[in-house]
Formats: C-alpha cells, structure tokens, sequence
C-alpha cells in the first residue's frame, strides 16, 4: 500500500442534489403586460409529431414560406430548422 | 534617506491598496438589508427573510436561520414605479452550486412588495446560502442565511 492510497477509503464528498427545488411567488404590483415583438402579439404554439416549419407556417399563417418568420423568432430552440421536436413551444409572431 | 522615503512610500502605498480594496469588498455586498440597485424609477431598497407570509407579502417571522423542512420566503420591497421591472431571485449554497433561479417582471405603480419561495420536499441540506436580487438583469442585493438542524 502507498502513500498515496491513504485516501482511497474515504467515500467521494457528493454535493447536494437540488435538481427537486420548486419555487414561487408574487407581487403586490401589478403583473407587467408581456413583452410583445416587432410583428404583432403572437402566440405560442405547441410542436406536435408531424410538425414542420412549413406546416406550422401554413396552418398559422397560411403560407408555408413563412417557416423562416418562426424559425428567426426560435432561434434560441431550434439548432436546424429541418429539426423539431414535439413538445417544444414555439414563438409565432403576429399570428 | 532614500531607503527610509522608500520605506514609507510603500507603506502608504500599501494602506491605500487595502483601504481601496475594503471599500471595494463593501460596494459589491450591500448587505443583507441594505440599500442596493436602482434601475429607471424602481430600486430594491431591502429584503426580509422568515417562514411565512402576511396578504400585504411581508414576512411574518423574519429570520435568516431556516430548519430542513422550512419553506423559505424572500420579500423584497421596491420603491418608486416602472411601466415594467425584472426582479430575479438567484438561490445559491454554500459551494457556490445554484439552488434556484426565477423571475418576476411587475408593473409597481408604487412601493411594493414582491416575495419569492422556495421548498425542497426532502429537506435542504444544512449551510449556508445566499440569495442574489437582480433588478433589470443588474443585482441589486444580496442576503446570506443558513439551515441547520
């Protein structure tokens, strides 16, 4: 046994899990109206299996050329605009 | 002669140094309770700690020492009004390891109150920790409390 196994029983220090930590609040003022976009309101929508761009921009907007108008508005979401997943709530602005 | 200016030169020097870096220390940390961060008309100007909560948002038992089991409760007062005010509450322990993060962005027409909670169902862990105001993304106080058994 060497010198440098001396530690080698000492069970690894953990840190604490606070993956399980929920949290709350309020105000007494009043709640600030949201932030709204360039284009208009929007809305949010919610990706369901089939979806693309294309077909999210045709039902929302009626053009399916407009996938990019979601997709600038999602950039933080979406890595490949050929790649979303269900699930994922999207930004759709002025729609 | 020289040596004993030098001497003294450097001692002054270094008295500067350490009185630059106390004030330093004492502006990045205002307190628990202290004045801190303004942004536009609205500034944080204190937070309470306790274990609950009374309708008006203040606390009803103040304290900055928590059980395990405790909810624990933030009321952060704000002075003055904004069309719309950003307050992050940033939970952090002892090893630096965030706890929670969340925000509220509010519309204070006057002073007001906004308190942030946080429960963890299977007990904190004991130590200390530390709870960081933002306001519009800048921070704005800071109040230290521990959990023990």
């Amino acid at each position: 046994m060497g010198i440098f196994d001396k530690n080698d029983d000492k069970p690894p220090e953990s840190r604490p899990d606070f993956s399980n930590v929920s949290s709350g609040g309020s105000s007494t003022a009043p709640a600030a109206p949201q932030a709204t976009d360039p284009i208009g309101a929007g809305k949010t929508y919610v990706v369901v299996k089939g979806d693309s761009l294309s077909k999210i921009a045709q039902r929302e907007y009626g053009d399916a050329n407009k996938w990019r108008t979601i997709y600038e508005a999602n950039k933080d979401l979406i890595n490949d605009p050929d790649l979303i997943y269900p699930g994922q709530e999207l930004k759709v602005p002025g729609a | 002669m020289h040596t004993r200016l030098f001497g003294t030169s450097l001692l002054a020097l270094t008295l500067a140094a350490v009185l630059s870096a106390a004030c330093t220390k004492s502006s990045e940390n205002p307190g628990a309770t202290g004045t801190s961060g303004t942004s536009a008309g609205v500034r944080v100007s204190h937070i309470d700690m306790g274990r609950s909560l009374t309708a008006d948002k203040t606390i009803n038992d103040k304290t900055d020492s928590f059980k395990p089991n405790d909810t624990i409760y933030a009321s952060v007062l704000t002075e003055g009004t904004a069309a719309t005010a950003t307050l992050k509450a940033r939970w952090t322990y002892q090893d630096g390891q965030a706890v929670k993060e969340s925000t509220q962005t509010i519309a204070p027409t006057r002073d007001a109150r906004t308190e942030f909670h946080i429960s963890k169902p299977d007990g904190w862990p004991t130590g200390k920790y530390t709870l960081e105001v933002f306001l519009n993304d800048s921070s704005a106080a800071t109040k230290d409390f521990e959990v023990q058994r």
